[in-house]
C-alpha cells in the first residue's frame, strides 16, 4: 500500500502533540532513505545545491537552474515525506513577480512548500505567494543567505533588542501567511516563547527543544562529512568511516587483482575463448 | 582546486602507474561528501558517472535522461572540492551522438569547467567522435561492454564478450578507439580473459567496471559498494556495507531523542542572559 503523503495540514495538527522532524535531502537515493525513516519533512533547496553538493561556504551561489536539476527527481522519490525547499538567492529579492515565477517552477517540480528567508520586504513576497495558494515557510534568526549582512554565522537574539526583533519578525511572518517558520540559532528561551505565542509552527535549528519541529542536516545525523562536527548538530552514526572502510577494502582487493570477488566476475567458456584467440591470431 | 602539498594527478601520472604495474583506482563521486570520501581513500580517477547521476541521484530508470547541465553541475562540484583525483567527465546521452561538431563543443564545455578528460560509450560512430575530439586536444576515454546508454539496443544487463564473435568485436573496437586517439578504456561486464587480451593488445589504460577483472585499473560505484538503496542493482553488484539500514536507524534514533526531549541539549543551542530575557518579556508584555 502506498504511504500517505504528509501535508501542511497534517503537520499543523501536530502542534503541541509531538515534535516534527525536518531533515535535508540531496538526491533521489537519499530521498528514499528519508522516506523509509520516521522523518516528517525535508528541505532540498539552495543550501543543498550550494553547500552540500557544490561545497560552497554559503547557499548564495546556487541558481534556480541548478536546484531544478534534482528537485523533481527528489519530489518523485518522496512518497510520504513533505518537501519545503528554499528558493535560491536572487530569485525572490527583486520583486513579487520574480518570486512567483521561481516559486511556480518549484511547485511544478513537485515541491510541497517553498521557503524564503528574511522579513521587511520579504513579508510582501510571502503574501504574494500565499495569496495565490503557494504554501510558504519563513526563516528568522541567523539567515544563511544574508551572512554578508549579519557578519557570518552567529546566534541572533542574545540581547533584548535582537530577541524582540526576532519575535516581531516571526509574528509578522505569521500575519503574512507563512505556515511554518525556521528559527535558526535563536536562544532557546526566546525560541520557546515565540513558539508558544504563534499559532503556526516553528522549526528550531540550534534553537532548543521548545520549537515544534527540529531541523538537522541529514549529513550531520550520519556524520557523512569528516571531520566536520558542527557544535549544534549531533552525529548518530559514522557512515563516513563505514564508507571509507568499504572503499579501502575495494582498493586493497583491486591491488591484489581480487576485485570484484570471484563470484562477481563475468566469464567466457574455454571453447569460446579458444575460438576468440584463433580468430585474432 | 589545487592545494599546496597535494599533487593533482595528470594523465602522465596515470600512464606512469600503468608502466610500473601499479593498480589504478576509480570511484564515482558527485557531491561534497562523496568527493571527500573518494579523495580520502586516494582514488586516482573521480567519475561523476552519468549512469549514477541518472539512476541513483535523479532516480530515472536509465542514464538516457541525463543532460549536459546535470553533468556540469556535478563536475563543477568535483572541480571545486577535489584536490588530487583525476576528473573524468562522462558525455551524457545526446551530447555526442549527432555529429563530430556537437561532440567537440560539449567536450570542450566539460574541459572548460575543469574536467581532465571525457568518457564516451560504444564503438561505431563513437570512434569518429573520439578522433574529432582527440584531434583538438580533448583527452578521451572509451567505454565498451555493457554500456548503459545503449541499454535500449543491448537489452537487459548481461555479460558482453562471452562469445568469440562478441569478444572479437570488443577487441576491434578497442583497437579502433586507440587509433582514433583515446588514451583509456572502461570495460563493463566483460569476461576477465577477454579484458586481459584487450589490455595486452592495446596501449590503452584499461579500467575494469562492473563484473570485470584483468585491466590496469578498477572502477567502483560507491553507492553500490556501501549499500545505498538502488532501484537498478547492477548485475555484478558488490556491497561491502549496509548504508541504507544504518542511515534509516540513525534518523530514527534522532527522531526518538527529539520526542524524548533528549536532543537538542544546552550545548546544541544558545543562551540569552536573564536580564536581557526579562527585558524582552517586558517589551512583549509577557512578564
Amino acid at each position: 500500500m502506498a504511504p500517505k503523503k504528509v501535508t501542511v495540514r497534517d503537520l499543523l495538527a501536530l502542534k503541541g502533540k509531538r515534535k516534527i522532524i525536518n531533515s535535508s535531502v540531496m538526491d533521489a537515493s537519499m530521498a528514499k532513505i528519508i522516506d523509509t525513516s520516521k522523518v516528517d519533512m525535508t528541505g532540498a533547496g539552495a543550501s543543498v545545491a550550494g553547500m552540500i553538493i557544490q561545497g560552497h561556504l554559503s547557499p548564495i551561489p546556487a541558481t534556480l537552474d541548478q536546484v531544478l536539476i534534482y528537485l523533481r527527481p527528489i519530489a518523485n522519490a518522496l512518497k510520504r515525506v513533505l518537501m519545503a525547499a528554499t528558493l535560491p538567492y536572487g530569485t525572490y529579492q527583486a520583486s513579487n513577480e520574480d518570486t512567483l515565477h521561481a516559486a511556480i517552477e518549484y511547485m511544478k517540480a513537485g515541491v510541497d512548500s517553498v521557503k524564503i528567508e528574511g522579513t521587511g520586504k520579504m513579508l510582501e513576497r510571502v503574501h504574494a505567494l500565499t495569496s495565490v495558494g503557494i504554501p510558504c515557510m519563513g526563516h528568522v534568526g541567523m539567515a544563511p543567505q544574508q551572512i554578508h549582512v549579519t557578519g557570518g554565522y552567529r546566534a541572533v537574539g542574545k540581547t533584548a533588542a535582537e530577541a524582540l526583533a526576532v519575535y516581531n519578525d516571526a509574528m509578522a511572518l505569521q500575519s503574512a501567511g507563512t505556515w511554518i517558520i525556521e528559527l535558526e540559532c535563536v536562544p532557546w528561551r526566546v525560541a520557546e516563547r515565540i513558539t508558544q505565542d504563534l499559532k503556526i509552527l516553528t522549526v528550531g535549528t540550534g534553537s532548543g527543544t521548545g520549537c515544534d519541529a527540529q531541523g538537522l542536516m541529514t549529513q550531520d545525523v550520519w556524520s557523512l562529512v569528516e571531520p566536520v562536527k558542527p557544535r549544534l548538530a549531533k552525529q548518530y552514526d559514522d557512515l563516513h568511516t563505514m564508507s571509507l572502510e568499504a572503499l579501502g577494502r575495494f582498493k586493497a582487493e583491486a591491488a591484489a587483482g581480487k576485485f570484484p570477488p570471484d563470484d562477481k566476475v563475468a566469464r567466457i567458456s574455454d571453447d569460446e575463448f579458444n575460438r576468440f584467440m584463433d580468430k585474432i591470431g | 582546486m589545487a592545494e599546496p602539498g597535494v599533487k593533482k594527478l595528470t594523465l602522465r601520472d596515470l600512464r606512469a602507474k600503468k608502466a610500473n604495474g601499479e593498480r589504478i583506482t576509480c570511484s564515482t563521486a558527485y557531491d561534497y561528501a562523496s568527493i571527500q570520501l573518494a579523495e580520502q581513500a586516494e582514488m586516482d580517477i573521480l567519475l561523476p558517472s552519468d549512469f549514477g547521476i541518472g539512476t541513483i541521484l535523479l532516480g530515472y530508470a536509465t542514464s538516457l535522461p541525463v543532460t549536459m547541465e546535470a553533468v556540469i553541475f556535478y563536475v563543477e562540484a568535483l572541480v571545486k572540492s577535489a584536490k588530487r583525483g583525476f576528473i573524468l567527465a562522462p558525455m551524457p546521452f545526446g551530447s555526442y551522438q549527432v555529429s563530430d561538431e556537437e561532440a567537440v563543443r560539449n567536450g570542450a564545455r566539460l574541459l572548460k569547467i575543469g574536467a581532465d578528460a571525457v568518457k564516451l560509450e560504444g564503438g561505431g560512430k563513437t570512434i569518429d567522435r573520439v578522433r574529432a575530439m582527440s584531434e583538438v586536444g580533448i583527452p578521451c576515454v572509451g567505454h565498451l561492454g555493457y554500456t548503459p546508454q545503449l541499454a535500449k539496443s543491448l537489452g537487459e544487463e548481461r555479460v558482453v564478450g562471452d562469445t568469440a564473435e562478441e569478444a572479437e568485436q570488443l577487441l576491434r573496437d578497442a583497437q579502433a578507439l586507440e587509433q582514433a586517439g583515446a588514451w583509456g578504456l572502461l570495460l563493463e561486464n566483460v569476461p576477465q580473459r577477454v579484458a586481459q587480451v584487450i589490455t595486452e593488445r592495446t596501449g590503452l589504460i584499461t579500467i575494469a567496471g562492473g563484473g570485470t577483472r584483468g585491466c590496469d585499473g578498477n572502477m567502483v560505484m560507491v553507492h553500490d559498494l556501501v549499500g545505498w538503496p538502488l532501484e537498478n542493482k547492477p548485475l555484478f553488484s558488490v556491497q561491502y556495507a549496509n548504508f541504507f539500514e544504518r542511515a534509516v536507524a540513525a534518523l530514527d534514533r534522532h527522531y526518538d531523542e527529539v520526542q524524548a526531549l533528549e536532543f537538542p541539549t544546552a550545548k546544541h543551542t544558545f543562551r540569552i542572559p536573564d536580564e536581557a530575557y526579562d527585558q524582552f518579556l517586558t517589551e512583549i508584555g509577557k512578564e
